[in-house]
């Protein structure tokens, strides 16, 4: 079997067209890859599912007109953004780490560091990664999920959602220290 | 302060870009210079690396039986 030579990994349309078995792998990998996508920037599962049958659907109905090396995988993501484009846009504000954790005279800080996440130590890290995902803008979201959670590189990330990659940097940063301080908690939190 | 000198704080502001191999050269020498000599930013840098493992790591769940058996009967009635 030819090994797939798209940007995703994934199968073109030509090996789609040829190999139900590829295609079976294909949404066995990428469709909860997709409905994790259009929950992030949707929030509801009930129109995430929508938006992702309608990528898919709208994608395989084309599948014979293809050209035969379009990534399928990329295509269905683009279709998944631009279904929510209107949700997509990017607040000015992105979250950063509290300054005063490197204040020496922070006594609120204080001792605070250590080399495991409190989470970590307490369990439940998966829930708290869920619920800080959930209260991110969704272009940030959306960005976090295909970078870290599905693997995609940077590239392309930046071909399925259409972010400068200056943007997108700043959007996976946003979200990576929101996890991160979902994860490492602070004195305020742990302490009420 | 230097030109190559970074704060903690501007560190943690850099960590994406740098872990993303987007810093230019004189900011990835500041950064890993910084790194060297502050077990904080140490500390840090291993969590965000930590972060980014445990969102990899998150579950997935399957597509339903449901939604599969459509996708194949689309797939069978376009190819």
């Amino acid at each position: 079997m030819a090994v797939p030579a798209t940007s995703s990994g994934g199968p073109s349309a030509g090996e789609l067209r040829r190999n139900r078995h590829l295609f079976e792998a294909a949404i066995d990998r990428w469709y909860p890859a997709t409905f994790r996508l259009a929950r992030s920037i949707v929030q509801n599962d009930q129109t995430a599912r929508k938006i992702t049958d309608d990528a898919w659907h709208g994608v395989l109905t084309r599948l014979a007109e293809l050209n035969p090396d379009e990534d399928v995988v990329m295509l269905v993501l683009r279709r998944t953004a631009e279904a929510a484009a209107s949700r997509l846009a990017v607040a000015a504000e992105q979250p950063a780490v509290d300054p005063a954790r490197f204040e020496p005279k922070s006594s609120r800080w204080a001792g605070w560091w250590s080399a495991t996440p409190h989470a970590l130590m307490q369990g439940g890290a998966n829930q708290r990664i869920g619920d800080a995902l959930s209260r991110l803008q969704a272009a940030a979201a959306a960005v976090v999920v295909l970078r870290d959670v599905e693997g995609l590189s940077a590239g392309q990330v930046q071909a399925a959602l259409g972010f400068a990659p200056a943007v997108q940097q700043t959007l996976l940063h946003g979200a990576r220290i929101t996890v991160w301080q979902a994860l490492a908690g602070s004195p305020n939190r742990e302490q009420s | 302060m230097n030109s190559l000198e970074i704060t903690c704080s501007h560190l943690t502001d850099l960590v994406t870009r740098y872990m993303e191999s987007a810093l230019g050269p004189e900011q990835q020498l500041s950064f890993e210079t910084h790194l060297v000599f502050c077990s904080d930013c140490q500390v840090f840098l291993s969590q965000i690396r930590d972060t980014v493992a445990l969102l990899r790591a998150m579950p997935r769940e399957p597509i339903a039986a449901v939604e599969r058996a459509a996708m194949l009967a689309a797939y069978d009635s376009g190819r």
